[in-house]
């Protein structure tokens, strides 16, 4: 009998049973860990080199006209902005791992020390409700959608590629704010505002979650959308789906648990970028709602030159955007066997 | 995204250092009426006058922040947030009263010796820290010593103190040496000054800051939040509202205005002519363009060609139309400037006649001066969202006298940058109103920290400075200062033109906001929150 995965069950027999050797899934892992730490500590150069590159510096940017000489001058001695650049790196690098993080450069120049761990799990912990939210209702709804409009032809396939080409030609912030005018200026039932007090959830007033997680479905299901409809058509037209359609499988079987399973790994990897986008690209759905997340916290530190908080920021979105890519990978390797076995 | 009323760069604006306009109404007792609120009042009706406040209830206002950079230490105020928050927890030696003279606040009166070189200061004995400890001289001697070091913003301020000298005659009186005679010790050290505000002996760690203010800590989160307590031990005119918040998450002023329409927040304060316009049309919150805060100017470095000739700085200041430039991109919501700062503060000369374009007489000073046809680059950064629009309308103007300008315009972090050219030779900045003393000291005095025009080397001018500051005879002392401002305004670097009204917009359940006094509005520089409740 064939194994509908195209791997067929002489093949199968074929293939020597691994002694004593790694279950391929856990070496992978394996592999892809290491890979993943190598690729951090090389990301965490490069960041810290490219802060560096910014012209100013933190003293400057942040006292403004109160820079004065002997103020940059005490303060750059300070906040060993005068050390040279490879010693600042590794014992930033030491404190990081370690778990001190440091105090905000911007809070020390102003005289009101804040702790990086501190302000980067206030604002984290707002960025990941929001893209939780979002990707649980994006997931299965894109998965939804974009089979349906596979596997029918015809009026419902036109009405959801065209309302999916529509959202995506609209920026994120037009979104947000076109969202705002319907919702709070004319119909007055959601607050135009996100914003979350320090020290509480989100959750704790889900009213204020609505619009922005609304903005960040509409401008993103689009494309993962797109992707499951094309990744599940191409499945349709393939052989095996032929060969089982002329074995008489019922149409609904053909789509829903033959091509959308095997159309999947394109869309799961289009589900991996938006999750990663969704934790530290949404800079203007944040700005428009006023939402304290991970991506303005990033914007701000980087214009007021605070490169503790720009490393520990993207250092930590670096760790989600690896993890997630292994996430992934794995997902697809436990979706298509065939994989496991090149592995 | 440089458009700095919306956006990141909105921060920059903060920069303007809100209308440090000082705590007048701390000193004042009792409520204050309105004073009929007309003048620069606009939207629904404004008027609060013999309205009895109402005690209690969260006061929740905004402002666009300033991320990790706002602070709760005068000893780094540099942002509007700052501006506000400070003067709500601490108090200052004196305050700007409402029509802008300097009254009394913590310290009670000041004398001098004869020659005004050395100073008593006495303070009051009613006053009690939050953790209840009485104010004393120590208090006001540690705040002066730590606002000295070079790490401190306001160390320019402690220039002209013999800071090691101080010491107490008593708990209750300071005594101020100072290097150079000066009639005047205490006007850098006026409540519109965020950064020399006193605070408790020995506190180091402003995460608990300890103060005599009319509102007490409880929590802070900068870029985001900070919610104070009403002082109910205070000495002076105690707040009405129980509690005070003041949110500054937002990146912009579209979302604060919003917030404002949206009743998450009673008030919101810095909105440009254009937002303020948009929030009026909504009809359901009150608006309140209220007199400004800060002094907008160009400069001309006049140890740099072609402004070495005076003929040429006074051809350039002949060239503006002020008024134009006030009603084009103020949108007529401001008053028009003389050249020089401070218009309405004490010692400031207001008998010197207002100066009006003359491009006929601009031009033959230009011949004269052999600059005909002249050109010159104006170097401008958005500090203030209305700055670049400005240069460009100057530049317009000056087409009529044959002059080219050529607006350049630079990052706002870089306005102030040194290393990429602050001062330059031509360019424009704003000053907040403070005192006469504060700017002049920053900027013209012979060590002064930004000479943005050179006048460190007008020996004569320097002369006569310090001779006017030293002068304790009042009399002679404004006659001697209306000749200080005189000669600048005759040939000084300076082309102070406009000063902004205060837009702001509020809930119509928040009442007391003053509409025509210096020191009104809804949010921004302290004083405004203090008279305010909610209905």
């Amino acid at each position: 009998m064939t194994d509908l995965t195209g791997t067929t069950a002489i093949e199968l027999a074929v293939e020597p049973a691994p002694h004593r050797r790694l279950h391929p899934v856990a070496g992978f892992l394996g592999w892809r860990l290491l890979g993943g730490a190598l690729t951090w500590l090389f990301a965490s150069i490069l960041i810290f080199v490219a802060t560096e590159l910014l012209p100013g510096n933190v003293i400057t940017v942040v006292l403004g006209r109160n820079a004065r000489p002997e103020a940059v001058a005490a303060l750059r001695e300070q906040l060993g902005l005068n050390q040279a650049l490879v010693p600042r790196y590794l014992d930033w690098l030491k404190g990081f791992v370690t778990g001190d993080w440091g105090f905000s450069s911007a809070s020390l120049a102003t005289g009101n020390p804040e702790n990086v761990k501190h302000i980067v799990a206030t604002y984290g912990a707002n960025t990941l409700t929001l893209a939780a939210i979002a990707m649980l209702i994006l997931i299965p709804l894109s998965l939804f959608l974009g089979t349906l409009a596979a596997g029918r032809r015809g009026w419902t396939d036109h009405t959801i590629v065209l309302g999916s080409l529509i959202a995506i030609s609209l920026p994120e912030f037009v979104v947000g704010t076109l969202l705002i005018v319907v919702f709070f200026t004319v119909l007055n039932l959601l607050p135009p505002v996100s914003l979350v007090p320090p020290g509480t959830s989100a959750l704790s007033n889900p009213r204020i979650l609505v619009l922005p997680v609304l903005t960040l479905l509409l401008t993103n299901m689009a494309w993962s959308t797109r992707l499951v409809r094309s990744g599940t058509r191409a499945e349709l037209s393939s052989d095996y789906v032929r060969f089982a359609d002329l074995l008489g499988f019922p149409r609904r079987r053909l789509v829903w648990r033959l091509a959308l399973r095997n159309g999947l790994p394109v869309s799961v990897q289009a589900f991996a970028l938006i999750a990663q986008y969704m934790l530290g690209g949404i800079v203007l759905t944040e700005a428009v709602f006023t939402y304290p997340g991970l991506g303005t916290a990033l914007v701000n530190a980087v214009i007021e030159r605070d490169i503790p908080v720009v490393q520990a920021i993207a250092m930590v979105l670096a760790a989600l955007y690896i993890v997630i890519n292994i996430l992934a990978d794995l997902i697809v390797l436990l979706l298509v066997p065939r994989l496991r076995t090149t592995l | 995204m440089t458009n700095s009323q919306s956006g990141k760069f909105t921060r920059r604006n903060a920069l303007m250092r809100g209308a440090g306009l000082g705590a007048g109404v701390l000193a004042l007792p009792a409520l204050l009426d309105a004073c009929g609120g007309s003048g620069a009042s606009s939207g629904s009706t404004g008027s609060t006058a013999a309205a009895t406040p109402k005690n209690g209830g969260n006061l929740a206002l905004g402002l666009v922040g300033a991320g990790n950079a706002e602070t709760l230490s005068p000893l780094g105020a540099t942002y509007l947030p700052d501006y506000t928050r400070i003067p709500a927890l601490f108090d200052p030696l004196v305050a700007l009263a409402d029509d802008g003279s300097v009254i009394p606040a913590l310290a009670e009166s000041w004398t001098p010796n004869k020659d005004g070189t050395v100073w008593e200061i006495k303070l009051r004995k009613d006053v009690t820290f939050h953790d209840g400890s009485p104010l004393t001289a120590d208090d006001v001697i540690w705040t002066v010593q730590r606002m000295s070091l070079p790490t401190s913003v306001g160390a320019p301020f402690t220039a002209n103190i013999r800071v090691k000298e101080l010491k107490k005659a008593d708990p209750h009186t300071v005594i101020w040496p100072l290097y150079l005679a000066n009639a005047r010790p205490l006007d850098d050290f006026v409540g519109a000054n965020p950064n020399c505000y006193i605070f408790k002996n020995g506190l180091k760690d402003f995460s608990n800051p300890i103060g005599t203010g009319p509102w007490k800590f409880e929590s802070f989160t900068p870029g985001q939040r900070s919610v104070f307590a009403r002082n109910d031990n205070y000495w002076g005119a105690k707040p009405h509202p129980a509690k005070f918040t003041l949110v500054t998450s937002f990146q912009d002023e579209t979302s604060l205005g919003n917030a404002v329409l949206g009743g998450q927040l009673h008030g919101a304060s810095g909105f440009s002519a254009t937002e303020f316009r948009s929030l009026k049309a909504a009809g359901n919150v009150t608006t309140y363009s209220v007199a400004g805060s800060q002094d907008l100017t160009f400069y001309m470095r006049a140890d740099r060609s072609p402004f070495t000739d005076v003929r040429v700085r006074q051809a350039m200041r002949l060239i503006m139309d002020r008024q134009q430039i006030v009603d084009v991109v103020m949108d007529g919501q401001g008053i028009v400037l003389n050249d020089l700062y401070g218009k309405g503060l004490p010692l400031y000369a207001d008998g010197i006649p207002q100066r009006t374009p003359d491009i006929e007489q601009a031009k033959s000073l230009l011949k004269a001066a052999g600059q005909e046809n002249l050109q010159v680059t104006l170097t401008v950064g958005d500090i203030w969202g209305g700055m670049t629009a400005a240069a460009q309308l100057y530049a317009q103007q000056a087409k009529a006298a044959g002059v080219t300008i050529n607006v350049k315009k630079i990052l706002p972090s870089d306005v102030f940058n040194p290393a990429t050219g602050y001062p330059y030779t031509f360019s424009e900045t704003d000053w907040p109103l403070s005192s006469l003393a504060y700017q002049y000291g920053e900027s013209l005095a012979e060590n002064a920290p930004f000479n943005e025009t050179a006048q460190a080397s007008n020996t004569a001018w320097q002369k006569m400075y310090v001779a006017a500051q030293g002068t304790l005879d009042p009399s002679l002392q404004q006659e001697r200062w209306n000749a200080v401002q005189k000669s600048l305004w005759d040939s000084g670097g300076y082309i102070f033109y406009g000063r902004p009204n205060t837009l702001a917009a509020a809930s119509p359940h928040v009442k007391g906001v003053k509409t025509d006094t210096f020191l009104g509005g809804v949010v921004g520089p302290q004083t405004p929150v203090n008279g305010l409740w909610i209905d």
